[in-house]
């Protein structure tokens, strides 16, 4: 995406907690990035399969959740090459350097820890910009 | 639904050590909220002025986090509703007079609980991973009868209420 252009970011946020979902998408739109859809699944099974129907700029994950975790989900989307653009960012308490590690072995996968301030999700997209 | 009480054996001292300024943290930057320890007898002094300000006695919930990595072990929170109300409200930036059901109530103890407990153990081994299992959330009673009063917790007070950490079959 160019600068100045006007094309709205499309993002998913994946986590088992509505809350967290809740507050991942209040960061986002408290970062003057403009936003477009902001879709929401509770676990990577659903996100996969939501990917079926939408377009999306980022996907923002946790790791830790039912029927399929976040690596597990990043890991399936490293398989098709149609996502080998799509930013990601894995959103953790564990802020561990094997975790990281684990995550840096897949593609283009961006680390922010929580608990974390509204800037670190702003940084994050603004590297659409 | 309530939890069956953990067996508490004594926490590694570096996690309980932790304790306070990780829950500072996770107060302020996830929650805009403020937070300090507190002694168990001003700890019980607040449960009783939070059941003074009511005509019922307080409904608490209980958020379980089991854990697994440089300590095994499991981490509860103690907190009341009207507290995870207001840390919810926070959170996602709504206001005050939004409702927020169970399920999210349940959802913000259970968030803090995962919070405190990824923070800590990131800070005790930075190098090692480690499973957090999915909170176990529960409304309990007979906090005000307890209060202050058991020795493994760790008492804090967030934004003016009563919260309490204990930890539960910490092995090595």
């Amino acid at each position: 995406m160019s600068a100045g252009s006007d094309k709205r970011l499309n993002l998913l946020v994946v986590d088992d907690s509505a809350m967290m979902r809740a507050m991942i998408k209040r960061a986002a739109g408290l970062s003057n990035v403009p936003l477009g859809t902001v879709y929401e699944a509770s676990n990577g099974e659903e996100a996969l399969r939501l990917l079926e129907t939408i377009s999306i700029d980022a996907l923002f994950t946790d790791i830790n959740m039912p029927v399929m975790t976040g690596i597990e989900l990043l890991a399936a989307l490293d398989r098709q090459d149609r996502w080998k653009d799509l930013l990601r960012v894995i959103i953790s308490t564990d802020g561990s350097n094997a975790r990281r590690e684990q995550a840096g072995q897949l593609s283009a996968c961006q680390y922010v820890e929580k608990p974390f301030k509204p800037e670190a999700i702003r940084d994050v997209l603004a590297t659409l910009l | 639904m309530s939890l069956p009480h953990s067996s508490s054996r004594t926490a590694p001292s570096d996690l309980r050590a932790l304790l306070p300024e990780v829950v500072a943290e996770v107060a302020e930057h996830a929650f805009f909220a403020w937070a300090e320890p507190c002694e168990p007898r001003a700890f019980a002094d607040l449960v009783a002025a939070s059941d003074r300000s009511r005509a019922t006695p307080a409904v608490w919930l209980c958020a379980r986090v089991g854990f697994q990595g440089v300590v095994s072990g499991s981490l509860e929170v103690l907190l009341p509703v009207e507290l995870a109300r207001e840390l919810g409200v926070a959170l996602t930036g709504g206001s005050a007079s939004d409702g927020l059901t169970d399920q999210e109530l349940h959802d913000v103890a259970g968030e803090l609980a995962n919070m405190l407990c990824g923070v800590l153990l990131t800070r005790v081994d930075r190098r090692q991973a480690f499973e957090l299992r999915p909170p176990q959330v529960a409304r309990v009673a007979g906090v005000r009868e307890q209060a202050g009063r058991a020795d493994q917790d760790q008492f804090f007070c967030l934004n003016d209420r009563p919260v309490a950490v204990r930890f539960g079959e910490c092995a090595p």
